[in-house]
């Protein structure tokens, strides 16, 4: 292997990826990566260095020689592409898209994309976040020779600062007076330079947050500063989900920060909401109880939701809470640990905005209108904007639900509380207090059917002739045990639900799609791309996944998409958690 | 249809159009056979139009037209009329080819001929066409012209780059069988280089034009650079406004002149700078376009190599256009990127 040279992506954060491209003798290059075009240059003939990488253009489709990668050459076998003519994606922010997404699309997940000459510190960070994984100074050098002085949020002409507002070696070592009164040549080299520094630096902050896993926050942030930018994340958001759902982790241990109006259109938020209606099936109750959000979470720890909970107590079996949230939508308390649902933030003012009302209205209707039949009433303890988004849905869809609190009144006031408990005695009639058991087991039941699709959470927990379930654990890490041996724990700092291989042996029939088929061998920690024979389609990083092959069984974490499993030839598909030999297979 | 056939169906129905000429102006030029510069009449004839009308930054064949023989001739008589009083160069170009058949016909091509003859004061006539049209016969068509020079559009040496990215229908073999030809019959040919055909990079299309130039001079007397520039309905147009296209800088002109201008001093080199400074047309920064323009019509006229010297028109983007020929390797089409 070390003589081989490739491409390995280590860590991947939404479609941006942290690899290691291996070259002959050992050196290595990590992505994010920033090529100096003029050492480059340099190196050139030198046999060992540069070349040492296979490289493949990918030409435009406007292009007269123009052939699909795919079609043009099968066995292709590079280390990178280079998308060419890449200048066309500063046409519009539609190209933009459209000429890395295409290109991303094209050519396989283990080969790194290298987007040449129009970096800046500007659109790094976005450029990666699409899955870009190589850049170069090229812009940033060519800007200084034209007196252009990069910005970490734009740029501009060197005549028209006062002073230079950065700490680079080169900025730190003149003034700008100074700078000024050098010849062209020197003056203009040095602002080239100043700017490579800046964009140097802006990379390795991307490849920070890659490894931590918050590239989205800081693209967020970053594009704010031009039009252009943010017009190219809004396109991704709206067009092209499909290429970041198939990127997206599906948990993280970072909260979500929800500070800009894109944040509402995450993978993260979409996906949630789907899952809500197609992977949960609320547990038998007959009130439904709608519930505002908290700002601590997972929202049973904050104050305010120790007052709901304590009001409705001794009624709280006939009950069932849904939490109304914004970017979520609705939340069913089962569901509260889940990510990103126990880690997400939001500025909170009391005034939504359009966007938000009509997402979160649209969400709550149509929980409702999936639900409704399983309910006898539907009481609402909300005020403010919450009230109007639920009565406004209440209304279209013409049907009756319960206020608890009068206008004006805080959710939560000793009055709103004491008409809540008032009301709720009176429609539940007898009292029924939720055993720790009950509530435990929805949620352990809940959430294994949103990872894995509803019915593993009925295989999980669900007690044959004979079984005693248990589940142990203090609020949220809850632990599943039967018989002495665990099935199944709640990882809080992820919000995920981890298996055990007996537990996962006990639902292997629901949950097909999260299986990874490997080959003939017993894996010892991870199980790298080549071992994966197939791997469920929906399969997302951080996954909690079972393998299966001729020697071994076991569960562990996905560590990329299933697609991508079957399409690399390189790296970690899967970090190994649990194994078991299967001795009956190796010998029988 | 499509939007060009479109735009000059509109322009063709104009029949007072088919009267005058499309064009014509008074310049001047290097008279190569005397060694000196002298006025020159540049006379753009309306025809039916070039026969190819395929090549990817020609938008010339618009200018067509259903025109006559008769036309032709009166278009021509109109155009005379802003003859000088001295010597001069007579150029007609037809945007097309002056030897089809289809635009000019035998007998008008021998009328004109004999007027030249009659007119003392013209010294030469110069004539366009594509390769595939030069034959015996129509170059004795011609064979009363004294100075006859018939300039042809190679736009480059290289086939690949001829076929591919100009898309122009003919090789480098269909251009020198064509040039001896003209040759042999006393005739001398003026071929046309474009710099900067569409995905060539500054420096590739740069060492292109000089390599192009070296394999044609053999068979030049006059080597014409045409600075590539973006005209209006055309593919060109199209990848243009699609920033997979920029026009050439001026400093590539420059170069690409001293450059075939020291290898061969018998050549005579000329470059018209149509659009320079102007987004469309080769140009810089925007700060020098005007004098490295003026620069290079200086040269057209007097072949003297001294007007281009750097000292004398340079500029700090020069420094800009240097880094794009040094990165070129790593550029990958970006230099496009760069522009004003």
């Amino acid at each position: 292997m070390s003589k081989c040279k490739f491409y390995e992506v280590r860590k991947r954060d939404g479609a941006a990826r942290i690899g290691k491209l291996s070259l002959r003798g050992g050196n290595q290059l990590q992505t994010p990566l920033m090529l100096r075009v003029e050492s480059l240059i340099e190196k050139k003939n030198e046999e060992e260095t540069w070349n040492a990488l296979r490289g493949a253009v990918l030409l435009p489709e406007v292009h007269p020689l123009f052939t699909k990668v795919k079609e043009a050459i099968p066995s292709l076998r590079v280390n990178f592409f280079v998308l060419s003519f890449a200048c066309s994606m500063l046409n519009s922010p539609r190209d933009f898209v459209r000429r890395i997404i295409d290109a991303r699309n094209e050519i396989p997940p283990d080969v790194a994309l290298w987007v040449p000459a129009i970096a800046t510190v500007e659109n790094a960070a976005l450029l990666f976040y699409m899955g870009v994984d190589v850049i170069d100074d090229t812009n940033a050098v060519i800007k200084g020779y034209q007196s252009i002085y990069l910005l970490e949020e734009g740029e501009v002409r060197l005549s028209e600062l006062d002073d230079l507002p950065c700490n680079c070696s080169v900025c730190s070592s003149s003034s700008i007076d100074e700078l000024r009164q050098k010849d062209n040549k020197e003056r203009t080299s040095l602002i080239a330079k100043h700017n490579t520094l800046v964009l140097e630096k802006e990379v390795k902050k991307v490849k920070e947050r890659i490894r931590i896993g918050n590239l989205r926050e800081y693209v967020e942030m970053k594009v704010k500063a031009s039009t252009f930018l943010t017009t190219v994340l809004r396109i991704l958001d709206i067009d092209e989900e499909e290429y970041f759902e198939y990127r997206t982790p599906v948990a993280r241990n970072q909260c979500m920060k929800v500070n800009t109006m894109e944040s509402l259109k995450r993978i993260e938020v979409k996906r949630f909401a789907r899952r809500v209606l197609e992977r949960y099936e609320p547990p038998a109750r007959k009130i439904l109880l709608i519930l505002p959000c908290s700002a601590r979470k997972p929202y049973s720890t904050s104050p305010s939701h120790a007052k709901f909970i304590e009001a409705i107590a001794d009624y709280r079996g006939h009950m069932h809470e849904l939490i109304l949230t914004s970017p979520l939508g609705v939340v069913p308390r089962e569901l509260e640990v889940i990510y990103p649902a126990a880690s997400y933030d939001i500025p909170v003012t009391g005034y939504w905005d359009a966007e938000e009302r009509e997402w979160v209205s649209s969400c709550l209707r149509a929980y409702i209108e999936r639900n409704l039949r399983d309910y006898e009433l539907i009481v609402a303890h909300l005020s403010g904007a919450y009230k109007e988004i639920c009565s406004s849905v209440a209304e279209k869809l013409g049907i009756e639900v319960v206020f608890t609190c009068e206008d004006g009144e805080e959710a939560t006031s000793k009055e709103a509380l004491d008409s809540l408990k008032e009301q709720i005695a009176e429609v539940c009639g007898e009292r029924k207090r939720l055993s720790g058991y009950e509530m435990k087991a929805s949620v352990i039941k809940a959430m294994a059917d949103y990872q894995f699709g509803i019915g593993a959470g009925n295989r999980l927990r669900g007690e044959e002739e004979g079984e005693r379930i248990k589940i142990t654990g203090k609020f949220p890490s809850y632990k599943l045990s039967l018989g002495g041996g665990v099935l199944a724990r709640i990882v809080p700092a992820y919000g995920l639900l981890a298996l055990t291989v007996k537990g996962a042996l006990r639902i292997e029939d629901s949950i097909s799609s999260y299986k990874v088929e490997i080959g003939d061998f017993v894996p010892k920690g991870s199980i790298l791309a080549p071992g994966v024979v197939n791997a469920g389609e929906q399969i997302r990083v951080n996954d909690e996944v079972v393998f299966s092959g001729e020697k071994a069984f076991g569960v562990g974490r996905a560590k990329m998409s299933g697609w991508e499993m079957l399409e690399s030839r390189w790296g970690v598909a899967v970090q190994v958690r649990e194994v078991e030999k299967d001795e009956s297979k190796t010998f029988g | 249809m499509h939007p060009y056939a479109k735009h000059s169906e509109k322009y063709k129905k104009n029949k007072n159009k088919n009267k005058t000429p499309v064009a014509s102006w008074l310049d001047y030029d290097f008279f190569a056979e005397e060694q000196k510069p002298i006025k020159c009449l540049t006379v753009i004839l309306r025809t039916v139009g070039c026969r190819w009308r395929k090549c990817t930054p020609c938008g010339y064949w618009h200018e067509s037209a259903d025109v006559t023989q008769e036309n032709i001739l009166t278009q021509l008589e109109h155009s005379l009329r802003n003859s000088p009083e001295e010597d001069f160069i007579l150029k007609f170009f037809t945007s097309g080819s002056f030897l089809d058949e289809r635009e000019i016909s035998s007998d008008t091509r021998k009328e004109i001929a004999e007027m030249v003859k009659k007119r003392k004061g013209i010294k030469k006539l110069i004539v366009e066409t594509r390769p595939e049209f030069v034959s015996e016969d129509k170059v004795t068509d011609l064979k009363n012209v004294e100075h006859l020079e018939v300039a042809i559009g190679l736009e480059t040496a290289n086939d690949l780059i001829r076929s591919n990215y100009i898309n122009k229908g003919f090789s480098f073999d269909d251009y020198r069988t064509a040039s001896e030809l003209v040759n042999e019959y006393g005739a001398t040919v003026k071929t046309y280089l474009l710099l900067k055909p569409p995905f060539l990079s500054e420096k590739r299309a740069l060492e292109d034009v000089i390599k192009s130039a070296e394999l044609v001079a053999p068979y030049s007397s006059t080597i014409s650079l045409n600075l590539c520039n973006v005209q209006k309905y055309t593919r060109l147009e199209e990848l243009w406004k699609r920033k997979y296209y920029r026009p050439p800088w001026l400093w590539s002109a420059v170069e690409a002149i001293k450059e075939i201008k020291k290898r061969d001093e018998n050549v005579v080199v000329m470059s018209d700078p149509v659009g320079a400074g102007y987004r469309r047309g080769p140009h810089n920064c925007g700060k020098c376009d005007f004098r490295v323009k003026e620069a290079i019509k200086k040269f057209n006229v007097t072949q003297n190599l001294s007007v281009l010297e750097i000292e004398g028109i340079d500029c700090e983007c020069r420094e800009v256009w240097h880094a794009l020929l040094k990165f070129d390797a790593f550029l990958f089409g970006g230099d496009n990127l760069f522009l004003r």
